[in-house]
């Protein structure tokens, strides 16, 4: 079986929120304004955020990319009342635009808050990558790994996974090698190496969502 | 018991008429708004996707179930006296169920595409969303039949059998509205199994609380006379629901507050942030506690009308709790440590025309409706 999943290393991370561009373009997300930002409603499925722990002068911080987990057990997938959302087979929570009805309970559902809802109109903006299907407004849209690219490799035979086979744009574009993509099943692969060598851990594993997305740091 | 319509031809009721279509009109413009332009004029954001529509949804829902339990009391329990407004009190749960259902269309990203519920639904039956679009189904149909089988004499023993199986699956459906919000592990207001019950409890007080307001006042405005004696015995269930919900509001909040799951923030948002007033002041002060002491006094008409009113509103400010400052704080990525910047800080949901115009446009539709039915069908008791 094949389960993909990522580890974050948050030592190599720093900020500068390429992953956050690459995926904007590579994703044809729509682009947000300066009002977008203040009403709460930025289409970022890959951000960068700064946490902090304790007080000042006792006081730490660390740069943190978020993404969507592709949790192994999804709240998402389990509330969509019309079955949109789904788990694939190799471990990837997708979306079906088409069948999407907007009814926003997959977002309230996500402890992680990466899903996406259409505000406004999106057929007259501008869509760059002709390989991913664009969206209305009114659905609710997500990070898919870019699953594009994943099924591209399938279809020409090309090998998937850091260091040297298809990843996706965020990982391919990170100047740091701060994300590693690839098989989690695969013992050989750099991922599960990472895993069994460094201590990990994921976003919010105490509600029982099994995270794909693993942080080192 | 005999049953008369309303005679609904005077100057009064075409005026009120028309005022209900004007809020249906300005509603259903809002509604083809967000349909072709997108919900850029709601209140809503990435933060709180839900906002005052899906907060009326519930509080209508809670209503119907609470009107259709009412109504048992009659069929089930056999209280006699309760009968000329049994009848009434159905019709009101059916509209009331149908105006919740038209207000997640207002809701919905792509209302256009609801059938998939039914499409696709079974395929999904985790999701309360799927499963409770087929019990509203139910529900509805099941009311319309019970309804119907009240006008029939030759049928009593069916009706005893719909008033108990309806009012059964009342509780079902407003289980499953609380299930809605009890199962989301992400929200530490609403992860809790307790929500279901307090549902079923917040209905019935805003299902009598209610139906003393609109049988008052119909009864007011077509000039019959009112039993004293029905409203307040009325106003004797509203006391122990109210007593009932402010019980369940305690032991849920003194749960949060002494084990707070998640970090507390949320229950600190609630108690103490921008919509703590509507926590303390509308929902537990005006919504519940004033109710109960007016109550406890001697009942007369007036006075269980007024706590009906503050009954009502503190049921909708309940509701607006869940599900406003439910959403407003975004949750922690790792425990212990905030998100710096805007990300961590709490989202403000302003209330929007464009959803409010949604919300009174169903309201209008429910008013005509009722005033039509009352007009064309023998549902309120005959003057002796």
């Amino acid at each position: 079986m094949v389960r993909y999943g990522m580890v974050i290393d948050l030592d190599r991370c720093v900020g500068c929120a390429t992953c956050a561009v690459a995926c904007k373009a590579e994703n044809s997300v729509t682009s947000s304004t300066p009002e977008d930002y203040k009403n709460r409603r930025l289409m970022e499925w890959n951000r960068v955020v700064t946490v902090i722990k304790g007080k000042y002068p006792n006081v730490s911080g660390s740069i943190m990319p978020l993404i969507c987990n592709h949790c192994e057990n999804p709240p998402c997938v389990k509330v969509c009342p019309v079955d949109a959302t789904y788990k694939r087979e190799d471990g990837l929570v997708l979306q079906r635009y088409e069948r999407c009805i907007g009814c926003k309970y997959c977002m309230v559902a996500c402890p992680y808050q990466q899903r996406f809802f259409n505000f406004s109109k999106q057929e007259g903006k501008e869509y760059h990558n002709p390989d991913v299907p664009p969206r209305i407004s009114g659905i609710v849209e997500k990070c898919t790994f870019c699953r594009h690219r994943i099924d591209k490799a399938i279809a020409e035979g090309k090998k998937i996974g850091s260091p040297d086979g298809v990843e996706p744009a965020c990982t391919q574009a990170c100047p740091a090698k701060t994300r590693i993509f690839g098989d989690l099943d695969d013992p050989d692969s750099a991922v599960s190496k990472l895993l069994r060598s460094r201590r990990n851990y994921q976003l919010r594993a105490d509600l029982g969502t099994q995270p794909q997305v693993y942080y080192l740091d | 018991m005999e049953y008369t319509k309303i005679n609904g031809k005077s100057t009064g009721s075409y005026i009120l008429i028309g005022i209900l279509a004007i809020m249906v009109a300005v509603g259903l413009y809002e509604f083809i708004q967000g349909m072709t332009q997108g919900h850029e004029s709601f209140g809503t954001s990435n933060v709180v996707p839900w906002g005052l529509p899906i907060t009326s949804v519930i509080f209508f829902i809670g209503a119907s179930a609470g009107a259709l339990m009412l109504s048992s009391l009659t069929y089930v329990f056999g209280k006699e006296e309760y009968k000329p407004v049994s009848r009434v009190s159905i019709f009101l749960a059916i509209l009331l169920i149908i105006g919740a259902l038209t207000t997640i269309l207002g809701e919905l990203g792509r209302p256009d595409r609801f059938m998939n519920l039914f499409l696709y639904g079974p395929s999904n039956l985790t999701s309360m969303f799927a499963v409770n679009s087929f019990l509203y189904t139910g529900y509805i149909i099941l009311s319309i039949v019970y309804l119907w089988t009240t006008f029939r004499a030759d049928l009593l023993k069916t009706t005893k059998i719909l008033a108990a199986l309806a009012a059964i699956l009342a509780i079902f459906v407003h289980t499953g509205t609380g299930a809605i919000f009890g199962f989301i592990v992400a929200k530490e207001l609403w992860f809790s199994p307790l929500l279901p019950i307090l549902f079923i409890v917040a209905a019935l007080t805003s299902g009598v609380a209610l139906l003393i307001l609109i049988l008052t006042v119909t009864f007011k405005l077509i000039g019959y006379k009112m039993d004293e004696k029905l409203v307040e015995g009325l106003g004797k269930y509203l006391i122990v629901f109210l007593l009932l919900q402010l019980f369940l509001v305690f032991i849920e909040n003194i749960v949060r507050t002494y084990g707070g799951m998640g970090g507390g923030e949320m229950s600190k948002f609630l108690f103490s942030g921008p919509y703590s007033f509507v926590f303390w002041g509308i929902q537990i002060i005006f919504g519940t506690v004033v109710p109960i002491i007016i109550l406890s006094s001697k009942k007369t008409m007036i006075k269980v009308q007024i706590a009906s009113l503050l009954a009502v509103i503190g049921v909708f400010a309940e509701r607006f709790n869940l599900v406003i400052p439910g959403q407003s704080v975004p949750s922690q990525q790792v425990v212990g440590r905030t998100m710096m910047g805007l990300y961590g800080e709490p989202a403000i949901y302003s209330i929007s025309g464009a959803e409010v115009a949604i919300i009174l446009g169903v309201v209008g539709a429910i008013g005509i409706a009722y005033i039509l039915g009352l007009r064309f069908i023998k549902l309120l008791p005959s003057q002796p």
